[in-house]
């Protein structure tokens, strides 16, 4: 606890070396940032993942981790919502704000965090049970009852997620059905039912075909109308298609952060460079 | 040769026929051993039916159906009936799964998903060798730790509870009526030896089976949906619940081998029941299962009449275990094809 806030009260006199200045020209006026993270450490038992990261994710943006197999992007991903809670023997140091608040500071309602930051797997893993009952399930977990209030919200939902007109006529019927690219966007509608915040996306197309990527990747830009949203990928055309900013992460560090195309076309660091032309990864 | 197994013409047998012949004769004869070993199971199913029938053929004719509507069972007066029984092994179980289903449940839920590593391993140990002692180990601790603990204490608390719960009875009214009529759910003081103390030791001994399968369904869930739902904010009991959903079948298949060890069970019951033929509402009131007055009269039936009619209870407890069995069946794939 201690030594948390220390690192925290360090990190304090950092913020402004981010280059927050660099988003004043992407867009119409400084956005305040979603979620800071300030010297963030994780720990898997002895061994460390992930070594002081400091990062500012822009609101309303889509916000790319790239970097090679594992750099520790999905182990920061899941610090955002506190996912890695659930791995025995994993722990995170420094601070993540999100809207201000501090996510582990001990008064921080877990699940009510959860419910503001959607979390979509690379895996689709919708749950056994009807197209309706799954995009409802977060709505019943929060203590949403009322039966057209639950509906409306899944229709909603659905239509957000691009499903609609390929489910409306089939919603009570087992999502197990539908088509992988159909599936993803189902845990999307699902991720969004309840109304997040953030979402946070773990390589949500890669176990998906070209057409139903491309599909998600619309998706993603348009949800970044009113979410914020991270996104790790393999992918690098996919980060510079969907990505207004990119991070790229290697061994644990954060690298290199900034607007999508100074990273890919002028990055500072010979790592990004190497990492962004193809040279390893 | 070596030709031949470079380039081999589709058909031909590349290395010689010996090793082919030989794995099609393995394919042959484990085949064959199979086959034959369900025939030999059906056969033996067939072969026991026959006995049961034909030893109780003579209470068939002689008692028919009025077997399973006469309580008494008294080879002085030449008095069989199965009712009494039926009852016995019905409330048992009953009671049996009533306290062991949840208390598994609640095991297997305590070893998957809350024990750290070092817990869960030693505790499913020793569930499996609660299910390990013999059921006369049971018995004996039945009779003389719990019964006297039963006697003296949990019942009086449990009188002191319930005093007041009246359940529906059917019993003889005067005049050889059948009739149903209110009774107390405990009535009568505390012996012990009873249907309480019969079902007890049943859900004891019901629970390693149970929770031992129950712990193999609930492993099987998967990750991704324990972390879809954690992501979604469920909380842990909320995704537990999503979990036994998940697992509803196979737990529902743990219950029924649970219900089948409880009918069957015999030795430790019989210890703890009080033996006597009579239907009584109450958890105090002493009583007999089907497979209780099997092993405690198969010696003492010394004429035709008492002989057949202990057939006759095996055959009811045999068509009582395959009925249940087979409705266990159809309801599970009612949950199937409900999916
Ligand atoms: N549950 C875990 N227990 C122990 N170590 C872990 C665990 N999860 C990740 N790690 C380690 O942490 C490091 C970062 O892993 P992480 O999964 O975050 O990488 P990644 O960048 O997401 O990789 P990928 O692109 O392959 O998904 C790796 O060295 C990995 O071995
Ligand atoms: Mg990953």
């Amino acid at each position: 606890m201690d030594s948390r806030f220390a690192v925290n009260r360090q990190v304090g006199a950092v913020v402004n070396t981010q280059d927050l200045s660099e988003n004043a020209h992407d867009n119409h006026h400084i956005r305040r940032p979603a979620i800071q993270m300030r010297g963030v450490e994780v720990y898997y038992g002895k061994g460390r993942a992930v070594h002081g990261v400091d990062l500012d994710v822009n609101s309303r943006q889509v916000t790319a981790f790239i970097g090679p197999s594992g750099c520790g992007k999905s182990t920061i991903l899941r610090c955002m919502n506190r996912m890695n809670d659930l791995i025995r023997g994993c722990r995170v140091r420094g601070s993540i704000q999100i809207h201000g608040a501090d996510i582990y500071d001990r008064r921080t309602d877990v699940m009510e965090l959860r419910k503001r930051t959607g979390m979509v797997f690379q895996k689709p893993n919708p749950f056994p049970k009807t197209i309706f009952e799954n995009v409802a399930y977060p709505l019943r977990i929060h203590g949403i009852r009322g039966r057209t209030q639950v509906a409306d919200k899944v229709h909603q939902s659905l239509r957000m997620a691009g499903l609609w007109d390929e489910v409306k006529d089939r919603l009570h019927t087992s999502a197990l059905a539908l088509s992988g690219g159909q599936q993803q966007r189902l845990c999307i509608a699902r991720a969004i039912a309840i109304d997040p915040d953030v979402l946070l996306m773990d390589e949500p197309c890669s176990a998906l075909d070209p057409i139903a990527t491309k599909t998600i990747e619309g998706l993603i830009s348009d949800l970044s109308r009113t979410l914020t949203v991270v996104v790790v990928t393999h992918n690098m055309h996919q980060a510079m298609r969907v990505a207004h900013q990119t991070a790229f992460f290697f061994m644990g560090n954060l690298v290199e952060s900034g607007p999508t195309d100074r990273i890919f076309n002028n990055p500072t660091q010979p790592q990004t460079l190497a990492y962004v032309t193809g040279q390893f990864g | 040769m070596s030709s031949g197994r470079t380039n081999p013409t589709i058909g031909t047998r590349a290395d010689g026929g010996a090793r082919q012949l030989y794995r099609r004769w393995l394919d042959h004869t484990v085949f064959g051993a199979s086959f034959i070993g369900v025939l030999a199971m059906i056969a033996i199913l067939l072969i026991v039916f026959a006995v049961l029938i034909h030893g109780a053929w003579m209470a068939l004719t002689k008692i028919g159906w009025h077997f399973f509507a006469t309580q008494a069972w008294n080879p002085v007066t030449d008095q069989y009936g199965v009712l009494a029984f039926m009852y016995g092994t019905g409330l048992t179980t009953f009671i049996a799964l009533l306290f062991g289903v949840p208390a598994s449940i609640g095991v297997a839920i305590f070893i998957t998903r809350m024990a750290p590593p070092f817990l869960a391993g030693p505790v499913s140990f020793l569930i499996e060798v609660l299910a390990a002692i013999p059921s006369v180990a049971y018995g004996l601790w039945g009779a003389f730790v719990m019964s006297p603990w039963l006697q003296n204490y949990g019942e009086n608390w449990l009188y002191h509870v319930l005093r007041h719960v009246k359940l529906i009875r059917v019993g003889k009214y005067p005049n050889n009526h059948y009739a149903w009529f209110p009774a107390n759910l405990v009535h009568g003081g505390p012996s012990g030896s009873d249907f309480l103390a019969g079902g007890l030791i049943l859900a004891i001994m019901i629970v390693p089976i149970i929770t031992a399968i129950t712990r193999d369904v609930l492993l099987q869930f998967p990750t991704e949906l324990e972390n879809g739902a954690r992501g979604l904010g469920a909380t842990w009991w909320q995704t537990t619940r999503l979990a036994i959903n998940y697992c509803r079948i196979g737990i529902f298949g743990a219950v029924i081998l649970g219900m089948a060890r409880a009918i069957g069970e015999t030795m430790a019951v019989i210890m703890v029941i009080g033996n006597t033929d009579q239907v009584r509402a109450s958890l105090f009131a002493g009583g007999q299962t089907m497979s209780g007055v099997l092993a405690n009269e198969f010696l003492e039936a010394d004429h035709p009449i008492y002989l057949s009619a202990m057939f006759y209870v095996a055959l009811v407890l045999m068509v009582s275990t395959l009925v249940t069995n087979m409705l266990a069946r159809t309801l599970l794939s009612g949950i199937n094809r409900r999916n």
